[in-house]
């Protein structure tokens, strides 16, 4: 679909913006120019801090107005040039025909006020209609959103609702007026993954029934793939690439946009290190002259020094980058797609690593470092007059896990789903409500407060924020050892050397160690964490979302920090995600959860290249993939059930499409002939049916 | 590996030993002198605080005469040179009383509100780490402190205690605590379940060192605000028990007292109790001002504009 300009619905134009801030203005935009017409789906993609957000709500004023100045460049939306327009034509354009979806839809709807009165409120301060037509064209819009019963949600308030509820009454809420323009910052990336398949398709199917343009803001390649028809790229507020999306992805011209590519674990032989993007984006106060990706870019020159044009010249459409040596690396990268085609061959060895999972019983209580034995954990929520708790909350169910030496196993689930609080059972800062928790054959539940701080040191924990696990008022060397002062009491002149050779560890240099927190970037942060896990030289690692909070290129060097130390220090992980891909990448044996239970345990290839369980190919089927159509799951399947009253018989019987009479009955883990465990009574009949 | 470019990593470096100290509270100069620039009455509340504390350290040097001295041939003398301030009705020199006035008053301010911080932010953090019933006791007994009309309370306490300064601080001190302990208690609760609390809990640290190191450093900064804000109340509040007779006691110079006994002279020589009514306004604006500043600058969300 080419877009010519009289068609744009938003068009940018060699627009530049900065922050004045007290330590100088930062130059967030530079000379970005971006169009797209009716009809079509955009995306915006880059890491965090590279200027996407900042352009979108540029483009309906969205931004403070004292806060920036547009030093250059003009922004028209649907024919009116935003900058010089009244903020109440502005307001007016807002709403009618832009609006604006964000990532997190809890803060994005006022908790006071029911949602139909919210709608109610859009579609009344646009267009003349009485409250009657107005709730019921509320009621009908949310039923295009493919929420089942209407009524009910128009009702309620937005903390009754689901994230992935509040996020279709926020679409429909965008798309009240039939707007021209329909702004989407990430809204699918605080969604799961089945979740996130499904609101992605009503995106789809609104703007292509209405010819709804669509600026889709991601940092998620695969879901650009899927979902998009043309690419921006952006780094360090400028647009270095731009083109058709599938184009784009698969030959990308520019280093970057290869270099994001590389990153995704997909696109690498499991276990085998990910070539990432070296360095972290400049600081975009001085922001360096000429190309601002030649510090991180391998195929650098002197030229590169001057700005590099865009391949294609000055327009804002079709295909180009802005590199003085466009697609030069990309040779090198379409070796990277026969990696990819040779990987089943690669699964074949990995496993034989990873036949293990199955084998006979004995063997594996050997070679067990943990295990959880039929354990179930359940919180009580809400007390009543006499203390009783009046509901609880069934975290775990009868889980019975071995965590093997040397493995990785991988625990992935939707949120909710207890995998969290498994990594807290096992790090034993959550006690189990019944059955035992056992490490290298000791009991946890038996020990004294004493005995247990004295073997913690031999399991410890990386959480998921760097930014919140790390003290913001212990500078960086204080925080590595702190463990050490705790358990060993050193004089801080060997805290300080420990220090300095753990972050050697992890790669961080001895010297930056006396600053504080904030002054690291978020995967320095995370190093650190990991270090800091390393101090007490412990034999387990449980690994809590390690990368979820980071970008594409920085999780591709913590995951490849986190495959080397294991390598080198012989060092067990329990790696907890839901990211499937990242789990597919590094982990030997993976337990798909639901509802507090394992669902599906066994070889890592194995299980997700052919899930057996209903529920984990349903997962796996929702996960975006590159260069592969978006699949949307059914409407039944995507609401978790509530782990407040436990269902009975199989607990995903009600969303399950292969279930028969006999589900209702308690199902167990069982071992398949291949050697996983799956907690199904069907399991062999599914077997037949491929998931692409 | 991430590289960091090489000048960008040598600059902080250079200026590492200044910077150290302030670092580990998160000072940042550029930001402070910027939001200074930006708010002028921060500045004037700090001059008036920095004043009013080289004042009553540099008493015996600035003030022209002995504060006690009785002299009968100036009494109640108008301001002028030889007595900037005037005189009182035994012939002191009301300027010299002034700044050694600060020495009970704007002393026993900071000793009330070192008291009430201090309990305050240990029974808060105790309380609220603790949870379960010692939680509830400690937050209802602080419930029926804050109950009491304060200064009332504060009242009945001295006058039990007997009228004189030390004895007008301890209650004014009981009486702010529970503000304190609120407080604390908040940040105790909020700061339990971050990642870095969770993690020393991890690696088996006793609750002793996640007080220590964690959760007090971590909650200083409303803290602060507060007693900054809280000082200049407590002056005032220090002052009117004095003016009511229930603190400091003659001859010690202080601004509730000189207020009290200058109140019967108001209309024939109203600068006596005029000038240490000014030093207690003045005094406690300032100590506000700064505590308004510092609520700005230690607030995270005004932070990069």
């Amino acid at each position: 679909m080419k877009a010519s300009a009289s068609a744009a619905v938003l068009a940018m134009q060699g627009l530049s913006l900065e922050f004045p801030t007290y330590r100088g203005a930062v130059q967030a935009l530079s000379d970005i120019s971006i169009q797209v017409a009716s009809g079509e789906i955009v995306a915006l993609v880059g890491e965090s801090g590279s200027g996407k957000s900042v352009a979108a709500m540029a483009a309906i004023r969205l931004l403070p107005p004292k806060l920036f100045k547009i030093s250059r460049g003009s922004i028209v939306v649907v024919g009116r040039n935003v900058l010089e327009l009244p903020p109440r034509a502005i307001a007016q354009l807002r709403g009618k025909q832009v609006s604006m979806v964000f990532q997190e839809p809890m803060s994005a709807l006022n908790p006071t006020i029911r949602i139909g009165q919210q709608i109610i409120g859009v579609l009344r301060r646009h267009e003349a209609m009485n409250r009657a037509d107005a709730t019921l064209r509320a009621s009908r819009l949310l039923s295009e959103m493919q929420v089942s019963d209407p009524a009910r949600v128009m009702r309620s308030y937005a903390f009754e609702l689901s994230g992935g509820m509040r996020q279709r009454v926020l679409i429909a809420m965008a798309f009240a007026c039939n707007p021209q323009l329909l702004i989407a910052d990430e809204p699918t990336t605080a969604l799961d993954v089945t979740v996130q398949a499904q609101v992605l398709g009503l995106i789809r199917e609104r703007a292509r029934a209405h010819g709804t343009a669509v600026l889709f803001i991601s940092h998620d390649l695969a879901v650009v793939s899927q979902l998009c028809t043309r690419i921006y790229v952006m780094y360090a507020g400028q647009i270095v690439e731009r083109g058709e999306a599938q184009e784009v992805l698969t030959r990308p011209m520019h280093p970057y946009t290869q270099g994001l590519l590389r990153s995704l674990p997909e696109t690498a032989l499991p276990g085998q290190p990910l070539r990432s993007i070296s360095g972290t984006v400049p600081v975009l106060m001085n922001p360096p002259r000429g190309c601002r990706f030649r510090s991180r870019c391998h195929i650098a020159q002197e030229r590169c020094v001057e700005p590099p044009p865009f391949s294609n010249g000055d327009q804002s459409v079709g295909r180009g980058a802005a590199c003085w040596f466009p697609g030069r690396a990309a040779d090198d990268f379409g070796n990277d797609q026969l990696d990819r085609d040779n990987r089943c061959n690669a699964d074949a060895r990995i496993h034989g690593f990873a036949r293990i999972g199955g084998e006979v019983r004995t063997d594996s209580e050997a070679r067990s470092l943990v295990h959880i034995d039929a354990v179930d954990v359940r919180f009580p929520l809400a007390k009543n007059w006499r203390g009783r708790p009046a509901m609880t909350v069934h975290a775990l169910n009868g889980i019975d896990l071995h965590i093997l030496r040397g493995e990785t196993l991988a625990i992935v689930g939707e949120s909710g789903c207890g995998k969290s609080t498994l990594a807290q059972l096992v790090m034993s800062l959550l006690p189990p409500t019944t059955g035992r928790v056992c490490f290298d054959g000791i009991d946890l539940g038996t020990l004294t407060a004493d005995e247990l701080r004295s073997i913690r040191h031999r399991f410890q924990m990386v959480f998921q924020d760097p930014q919140a696990s790390l003290d913001p008022r212990m500078s960086a060397w204080r925080v590595i050892s702190e463990p050490l002062s705790v358990t060993l009491r050193l004089p801080p002149r060997d805290l300080r050397k420990r220090a300095g050779e753990l972050a050697e560890l992890v790669g961080i240099r001895d010297e930056l160690l006396d600053r504080y927190p904030h002054e690291f970037s978020g995967g320095q942060r995370q190093r650190l964490a990991i270090a800091r896990a390393l101090a007490l030289e412990p034999q387990l690692l449980v690994l809590d979302e390690p990368t979820s909070a980071l970008d594409v290129s920085i999780q591709a060097q913590i995951l490849n920090l986190l495959m080397e130390l294991q390598s080198r220090l012989s060092l067990t992980y329990l790696f907890i995600s839901h990211n499937v891909a990242v789990v597919r990448h590094v982990a030997n044996r993976v337990a798909v959860m639901y509802l507090g239970q394992i669902v599906e345990l066994g070889p890592c290839g194995l299980t997700i290249d052919n899930p057996r369980h209903p529920y984990t190919r349903q997962l796996i089927g929702a996960v975006p993939r590159l260069h592969q159509p978006l699949t949307i799951p059914p409407q039944t399947v995507v609401e978790a059930r509530s782990n407040l009253r436990l269902p009975t018989g199989c607990f995903f019987r009600s969303r399950c499409a292969w279930a028969n009479e006999g589900c209702s009955s308690t199902q167990e883990l069982r071992v398949l002939t291949d050697g996983r465990r799956v907690r199904c009574h069907r399991a062999e009949i599914i077997e037949g049916v491929e998931v692409s | 590996m991430p590289r960091t470019r090489k000048s960008a990593a040598l600059a902080p470096a250079l200026q590492r030993p200044f910077v150290s100290m302030w670092a580990r509270w998160g000072v940042d100069w550029r930001y402070v002198w910027y939001r200074l620039s930006a708010s002028p009455l921060t500045v004037v509340g700090f001059a008036i605080v920095m004043t009013v504390f080289a004042a009553m350290i540099l008493a015996p040097v600035v003030a022209p005469y002995d504060p006690n001295r009785l002299s009968l041939a100036v009494r109640l003398a108008a301001p002028g040179w030889h007595h900037l301030f005037g005189t009182d009705e035994v012939g002191r020199d009301l300027f010299s009383r002034v700044i050694w006035g600060s020495r009970s008053s704007v002393v026993a301010g900071l000793i009330t509100v070192a008291i009430s911080m201090g309990l305050g932010t240990c029974v808060g953090a105790a309380s609220g780490l603790s949870s379960g019933w010692v939680d509830t006791v400690v937050m209802r007994i602080m419930d029926v402190l804050l109950a009491f009309p304060s200064f009332i309370l504060a009242m009945a306490l001295a006058a039990a205690l007997g009228p004189s300064l030390m004895n007008a601080i301890v209650p004014i001190a009981i009486v702010r605590t529970p503000f304190y302990v609120r407080l604390a208690r908040g940040q105790a609760l909020t700061l339990r379940d971050r990642a870095y609390v969770r993690a020393a809990e991890s690696f088996g640290s006793s609750s002793w060192h996640v007080v220590w190191r964690h959760i007090l450093p971590n909650s200083m900064a409303p803290i602060i605000v507060q007693a900054t804000l809280d000082i200049g109340l407590a002056i005032l509040t220090v002052s009117a028990l004095s003016f009511i007779g229930l603190g400091a006691q003659q001859p010690t110079a202080e601004w509730g007292a000189m207020v009290a006994n200058g109140r019967a002279y108001f209309l024939d020589q109203w600068w006596y109790p005029t000038f240490p009514g000014l030093a207690i306004l003045v005094t406690a604006l300032g100590f506000n001002l700064v505590g308004d500043g510092l609520r700005e600058l230690l607030d995270p969300r005004l932070r990069g504009r």
